[in-house]
């Protein structure tokens, strides 16, 4: 099964401005669509049996750290987004979501994504305070 | 015969035949058939040496293969024809042979199918030998390279024992029709089995890296439900071993 059919429209949208900005659409299969400019790898991305569209970056460069972040959570810890901000009830909310990663990544990609990340640490950071948070909370649970 | 007969392997064969040994005299025979018997070799001498995809070629071809209506060919062979049956017998035997090694082929106890495979988090595919290994990750970012490329695994609704082999989680899509019910039909069941048994359940991909755990929104993904579900059940994630254990 296709799980990102879906939201190919909304991603074929924004190709044009991705194009633009230097990226080409370098492949597809079931669960993911991929484009770079030759330094950023840019994926969307739907997990099987899921209905929730990813957006991921990695810096291909030499001296990348090799790390795949989420747009979503650099945008909450470097811009103060929400996790509101990404709920999506019909297709003009996909659109919009899809259209503010790609913005998001072309505003920032000098700021924010390079051989050394500036947001890696405090991701990291906020990743092992949340699994701790997770995990007390699902050991509390009866 | 077209496509068949070279002369060489039917004069192997009645060697063969005469000699007492039926099964080589049918291999010799085998070895007539194009690409498949030239993996066969004479009298069957190169398939204990051929490479996994080469035996899978053979096996499915012998598997196959229609013996007493192959052999039928060889009748006219005044040499060859008062040991027909006896050869049939020992090639019949010989795929049967074939076949029941087959099917238990992937349970090799304790040797990984895909030895130099390292998966996201680093986790090596070993399996238990005296347990059912049960593998859990992000399927995008591992299981479903796991799953098709490496052990290519065929689609399953099978939740039982796999001793001395993995056991993952890879239903029809169409007994799929939202993640709830996913959820409940198949991957719930499928961890209550694997904690039931005891089974290694080895992380393919970092269960710590909350980006694997947590949607958009902030909802679980099918990944951060299984490890959700473990950590209430006692088990906490080991880096060395890369497996979920119990506390």
């Amino acid at each position: 099964m296709n799980w990102i059919a879906p939201f190919k429209p909304f991603i074929e949208a924004q190709a044009p401005m991705l194009c633009q900005h230097g990226f080409s659409w370098i492949g597809e299969d079931d669960n993911q669509i991929k484009f770079t400019d030759g330094e950023v790898l840019l994926t969307f991305s739907v997990e099987r049996y899921d209905d929730s569209l990813s957006a991921w970056v990695r810096y291909l460069g030499e001296a990348a750290d090799h790390e795949e972040y989420r747009i979503d959570m650099v945008m909450r810890l470097m811009d103060a987004a929400t996790t509101k901000d990404f709920e999506v009830k019909n297709a003009s909310d996909n659109a919009k979501v899809v259209a503010r990663y790609v913005t998001y990544l072309i505003d920032n990609k000098q700021r924010l994504f390079g051989p050394v990340c500036t947001f890696a640490k405090e991701y990291e950071a906020y990743e092992k305070r949340r699994y701790e948070e997770l995990t007390a909370q699902w050991t509390r649970k009866p | 015969m077209p496509g068949y007969g070279e002369a060489a392997d039917l004069a192997n064969a009645a060697w063969y035949a005469a000699e007492g040994d039926h099964l080589a005299a049918g291999l010799s025979l085998i070895s007539t058939i194009p690409i498949v018997g030239d993996l066969i070799g004479k009298g069957g001498k190169l398939i204990k040496k051929l490479g996994p995809k080469a035996q899978k070629v053979v096996l499915e071809a012998v598997q196959k293969l229609d013996i007493p209506k192959f052999l039928d060919r060889f009748r006219g062979n005044e040499k060859l024809a008062p040991h027909i049956d006896k050869i049939s017998e020992a090639l019949q035997k010989w795929q049967k042979e074939l076949a029941e090694k087959s099917a238990s082929k992937p349970a090799k106890s304790g040797v990984s199918p895909c030895p130099d495979y390292r998966s996201s988090n680093g986790a090596a595919l070993v399996p238990n030998p005296d347990k059912t290994t049960t593998v859990l990750g992000s399927y995008v970012a591992d299981m479903k390279g796991i799953i098709n490329d490496q052990l290519k695994l065929p689609k399953s609704v099978d939740l039982g024992a796999k001793p001395g082999g993995f056991n993952v989680l890879n239903v029809p899509d169409d007994l799929v029709k939202n993640s709830d019910q996913f959820w409940k039909d198949f991957n719930q069941p499928f961890l209550d089995k694997a904690i039931a048994r005891g089974d290694d359940i080895l992380m393919a991909s970092d269960p710590t890296k909350t980006r694997l755990l947590e949607k958009v929104t902030g909802e679980l993904t099918g990944f951060g439900r299984e490890v959700n579900y473990l950590v209430e059940n006692g088990y906490v994630y080991d880096t060395a071993t890369k497996m979920m254990v119990k506390r």
